[in-house]
C-alpha cells in the first residue's frame, strides 16, 4: 500500500511598497500572459478547543468575495519541512491541503467547538503561471478587520506595504522541482522585490523605485 | 571578404607562381594577417558563446547579449577596415563547377534585382519628384537642403527625449537610473512596518479582537449571513413561529395537528420536511396528541392564552399549519367548545366560532386530515386533542375548564425560555410514536422545540398531566410524554417546561429525551422534576375558572 502522498506548498513572501505595485503588476503581466486574477479573500482563522485531539489545531476558512457568488475553501496548512533538507531549499515546504466546501462550513467548524482566532481580509490580484509547475503570485494588501466581520471597514495593517507571496503545489516527493521552479521565477522579480522563507525579514529593494519606473515607463511612451 | 586574405596568404607560402602582386602599399593598408587574426578571434569568440548557451541552463540574457555585443563591434571594425580597400579588389569565383553555375551570375551582376529596381525608382521618383527638371546643381542643393533640416529635427528629437529621460531619472540609453538610496531612518521603518505585515498575514498578530469588542455584529456581510444563517427553515421558522405564536396555535387544532403529519402543509417551513417526517409515525400513534401539544399546547395548557400564542413552537405540523392561516388564539371560542372533550376532531371543527376563519381554515384544511386523525389508534387521544384545543383556545381566555386553563403566562416567549426559536415545533410531535422520527431527524436548534411548544406545550402538558387525574378529557394524556411535559409545565413554564425543553432543541440527543417522554412518563425526565407550579396552574385539578390573563 502506497502511503498517501501529502500535498504540500511550496512559498516564498515578500514585501513590495504600495506605490511599485503597480510596476510589479505591469512585470508580471509580462512573464505570465494571462490576465490577472483579482483577489478578495476574507480569510478567517479558526483554532479548536480542547474538545478535538490534544492539541490545538487551527484550520482556515477563505471566502472568495471577488464573484457575486462568494465561494468558501477550507484551507488546512500544517506544519513545514523541518531539519537540514528544509535548510537547503530556498522556499519553505509546507502541508497544505484545500478543499471547496459549502457555505455553512463556518457554522460547522463553530458546531464542532473551533472558535474564531482572528480573521483577515485581503485585497489584491494573482497570477498563475506554468513552469514545470503551477505558480501562483499574489500581491495582496492585508487588511484587518476591526470589527467582527465588518469586512466593509478593513484597514489595511501597513498601508505602504503590500504581501507577495509566490507559491507552488507539490507532493512530499517532488517538491525540489517545485522550489527550483520557484527560485528561478523569483530571479525575474529581483529587480523590485527581495523573496524569501515565510518569517524572514528582506526589506525592500532600493534601486526599485528606478526598476519601477522604467518598467511603468515602458508601458507607457515608446522610448527606446 | 574572409577568401582573399586567405587566398592571399595561401598565395604567399608556398614559392609564389607568377601572381600578381597586390600592390604594396595596398597590401600594406590592407593589412591581410592582422584581419585575418581578428576574424579568427571573433569566429572563436561566437563558438564559445555558442557552447555557454547550449551548455548552460541558468544563463542570464544580459551576460550573453553582452558578450555578443562585443563580437559585434569587433566585427563592425574589421569590416571598417576592410572597406576602406575593398575598392581594390573584387571578388570572382575560384571554382566554377555544377553547383555554382547558376548562382554565379546572379551574384556578380550589378545590376539590381527586378524587385529592388523597382524599389529603387520608386525612391528615386519620392525623393527626386520636382528635382529632375532643374539642373543638377540645383538639386543637389536642394538634396543638401533636405538632408540638413532631417538632421536638424533628428537631433531636436533625441535632445527632447534625453531631456524627458533626466527627468524620469531614467538615464541614457546606456546608463542607469540615478539611485537614490534610502537612507537610514526610512530603511527603519520600512523594516517595522514588514514585520507588522508579516506577523499579520502569517500568524495573526494584531488581528485578534479582545474579547470586549467582539460584539455581535447586527448586520452581517452577505456570505456570511448565509453561511450563519441557522439552519433550514431556521428563518423560515422563525417567521413561523411568530405566526404560530400569533396564531396561538390554536389553529392547531387537535385536527390539525394529528392529521397528516405527513400533510403538505403550506406552513411548512424548510425544516418542515423534518416535522413532516416525524408525524408521519406520530400519525399511526397516539402521538398525535403530543403533536396536539405542540399544536395547541396552549390548549391543554391551562394558561392562559396570553399574548401571542404560545404555540410558538407547534410541532412541524404546527408550523405547516402556521403557514396555513394562523389561526389567532380564538381561544375562547375554542374553549367552550373543545374543552367539552368533544370525542372528535369534527367536532371540535364545528365549533369554531366563525369569528375565527382562520381557524376555519385550519381546520378545512385539516378536515381531510382529520379522518386520518381519526384513524389513530387512539382514541383517546381525540378527547385529548379536544381539550387541547380547548386548552389552546383558552390560553387567552376563559379556561372555563379548568383543565384547559392554560397556564401559560405572560410571554409565550417565555414559556420557551426565552427561546422562540423553534423553528420546528416538531419537538411536540413527538408522541410516543415519534421518537423514532424524530431521532432521525437532525434537529436543529428548534428540533426540540419542545422548550418552545414546551412552553406552551408544558402548560398543555402541564394541564394535561393535571388532567389527567381529572376529567377523561385527558386520557390521551396520559402520555408519558405529555404528563412528563406536563410536569414540567406545571413545574415552571417558563422555566421548567422550556429551561428543560429549550436545551432539547439543540442536540439531536434532545430526542432521546423525549423518547423517553414517550416511554418513560415523566420518569425518565429529571427535567421533569420541576415542581408544580401552583401560580401557574392554580387550576389543576380543579375546575376551572377563566384563566386569569
Amino acid at each position: 500500500m502506497k502511503p498517501k502522498v501529502e500535498a504540500k506548498e511550496c512559498i516564498v513572501q515578500g514585501i513590495i511598497e504600495t506605490q511599485h505595485v503597480e510596476a510589479l503588476e505591469v512585470l508580471l503581466q509580462g512573464l505570465c500572459g494571462v490576465r490577472k486574477e483579482k483577489l478578495k479573500v476574507h480569510e478567517l482563522l479558526l483554532k479548536s478547543g480542547t474538545n478535538i485531539g490534544t492539541s490545538p489545531s487551527e484550520v482556515r476558512l477563505l471566502c472568495s468575495l471577488e464573484q457575486p457568488d462568494p465561494s468558501w475553501t477550507v484551507s488546512l496548512i500544517g506544519g513545514a519541512l523541518k531539519g537540514a533538507a528544509s535548510e537547503q531549499v530556498s522556499a519553505l515546504v509546507r502541508n497544505r491541503e484545500d478543499s471547496k466546501v459549502s457555505s455553512n462550513a463556518l457554522r460547522f467548524f463553530y458546531a464542532l467547538g473551533y472558535k474564531l482566532d482572528h480573521e483577515l481580509l485581503r485585497v489584491g490580484f494573482a497570477f498563475h503561471i506554468q513552469r514545470a509547475v503551477r505558480i501562483t503570485v499574489s500581491v495582496t494588501s492585508v487588511q484587518r478587520i476591526p470589527k467582527l466581520h465588518a469586512i466593509d471597514e478593513a484597514v489595511p495593517v501597513t498601508p505602504g506595504l503590500q504581501l507577495v507571496e509566490v507559491s507552488a503545489p507539490s507532493t512530499s516527493d517532488n517538491y525540489h522541482e517545485a522550489v527550483a521552479a520557484i527560485s528561478a521565477f523569483s530571479e525575474f522579480l529581483s529587480p523590485l522585490l527581495h523573496l524569501s522563507k515565510p518569517g524572514v525579514t528582506t526589506g525592500v529593494v532600493s534601486t526599485a523605485s528606478g526598476a519601477a519606473g522604467s518598467l511603468i515607463s515602458r508601458g507607457i511612451s515608446k522610448l527606446t | 571578404m574572409a577568401a582573399n586574405p586567405k587566398a592571399a596568404g595561401q598565395a604567399h607560402a608556398p614559392p609564389p607562381p607568377p601572381l600578381p602582386q597586390l600592390n604594396p602599399g595596398l597590401q600594406q593598408q590592407l593589412n591581410l594577417e592582422d584581419v585575418r587574426h581578428r576574424a579568427q578571434d571573433l569566429l572563436n569568440a561566437i563558438s564559445r558563446i555558442r557552447q555557454h548557451l547550449e551548455a548552460n541552463q541558468n544563463v542570464k540574457w544580459q551576460d550573453v547579449l553582452g558578450q555578443f555585443s562585443v563580437v559585434n563591434m569587433g566585427l563592425v571594425t574589421i569590416v571598417e577596415d576592410i572597406k576602406k580597400v575593398s575598392k581594390a579588389f573584387v571578388v570572382y569565383p575560384k571554382n566554377v563547377n555544377q553547383e555554382n553555375s547558376t548562382k554565379l551570375p546572379v551574384m556578380l551582376s550589378s545590376k539590381l534585382l527586378p524587385e529592388m529596381e523597382l524599389e529603387e525608382t520608386a525612391r528615386k521618383e519620392q525623393i527626386l519628384g520636382g528635382l529632375l527638371s532643374l539642373p543638377v546643381l540645383t538639386q543637389v542643393e536642394k538634396l543638401k537642403s533636405r538632408i540638413d533640416a532631417i538632421g536638424a529635427a533628428c537631433s531636436c528629437a533625441e535632445k527632447t527625449i534625453n531631456d524627458s529621460r533626466k527627468v524620469y531619472e531614467l538615464g541614457t540609453r546606456h546608463t542607469p537610473g540615478s539611485i537614490t538610496p534610502l537612507d537610514k531612518v526610512q530603511v527603519a521603518k520600512i523594516e517595522e512596518q514588514e514585520k507588522l505585515l508579516r506577523a499579520a498575514a502569517n500568524h495573526g498578530e494584531a488581528l485578534r479582537l479582545p474579547v470586549d469588542q467582539r460584539i455581535e455584529p447586527t448586520v452581517l456581510p452577505s456570505h456570511l449571513e448565509s453561511g450563519l444563517a441557522s439552519v433550514d427553515g431556521d428563518t423560515s421558522f422563525v417567521e413561523a413561529t411568530g405566526a404560530l405564536y400569533s396564531k396561538n396555535s390554536s389553529s392547531a387544532s387537535p385536527s390539525i395537528v394529528v392529521t397528516n403529519p405527513g400533510a403538505s402543509h403550506p406552513v411548512a417551513s424548510a425544516t418542515q420536511p423534518i416535522g413532516r417526517s416525524a408525524p408521519s409515525p406520530m400519525a399511526g400513534t397516539g402521538g398525535i396528541s403530543t403533536d396536539n401539544t405542540t399544536a395547541s399546547p396552549m390548549q391543554y395548557a391551562n394558561s392562559p392564552r396570553s399574548g401571542p400564542s404560545m404555540m410558538n413552537v407547534p410541532s412541524p405540523q404546527q408550523q405547516q399549519r402556521a403557514k396555513v392561516p394562523h389561526i389567532p388564539q380564538q381561544p375562547q371560542s375554542y374553549p367552550s367548545q373543545q374543552l367539552r372533550a368533544q370525542p372528535t376532531h369534527a367536532n371540535i371543527q364545528t365549533h369554531i366560532p366563525p369569528s375565527q376563519e382562520q381557524q376555519n381554515q385550519l381546520q378545512a384544511k385539516h378536515q381531510q386530515e382529520r379522518p386520518s386523525y381519526q384513524n389513530y389508534g387512539s382514541r383517546q387521544f381525540l378527547p385529548g386533542s379536544a381539550q387541547q384545543h380547548g386548552i389552546t383556545t383558552n390560553t387567552s381566555a376563559q379556561g372555563s375548564q379548568s383543565k384547559h386553563h392554560v397556564s401559560v403566562t405572560g410571554n409565550p416567549a417565555n414559556l420557551y425560555g426565552g427561546n422562540t426559536n423553534f423553528s420546528s415545533s416538531q419537538m411536540f410531535n413527538v408522541p410516543s410514536g415519534y421518537p423514532r422520527s424524530l431521532s432521525q431527524q437532525a434537529f436543529p436548534e428548534t428540533g426540540y422545540n419542545v422548550g418552545a411548544s414546551g412552553g406552551s406545550q408544558s402548560s398543555t402538558n402541564m394541564v394535561l398531566s393535571q388532567q389527567h387525574g381529572g376529567p377523561s378529557n385527558f386520557p390521551t394524556y396520559s402520555n408519558p410524554q405529555f404528563s412528563g411535559q406536563s410536569n414540567l409545565s406545571s413545574a415552571n413554564l417558563p422555566l421548567g417546561g422550556s429551561s428543560t425543553f429549550t436545551g432539547l432543541p439543540n442536540h439531536p440527543s434532545n430526542f432521546p429525551n423525549i423518547v423517553n417522554l414517550t416511554q418513560n412518563p415523566l420518569h425518565g425526565q429529571s427535567n421533569y422534576g420541576n415542581a408544580p407550579n401552583p401560580t401557574q396552574n392554580p387550576n389543576y385539578g380543579h375546575p376551572r375558572q377563566p384563566p386569569p390573563q
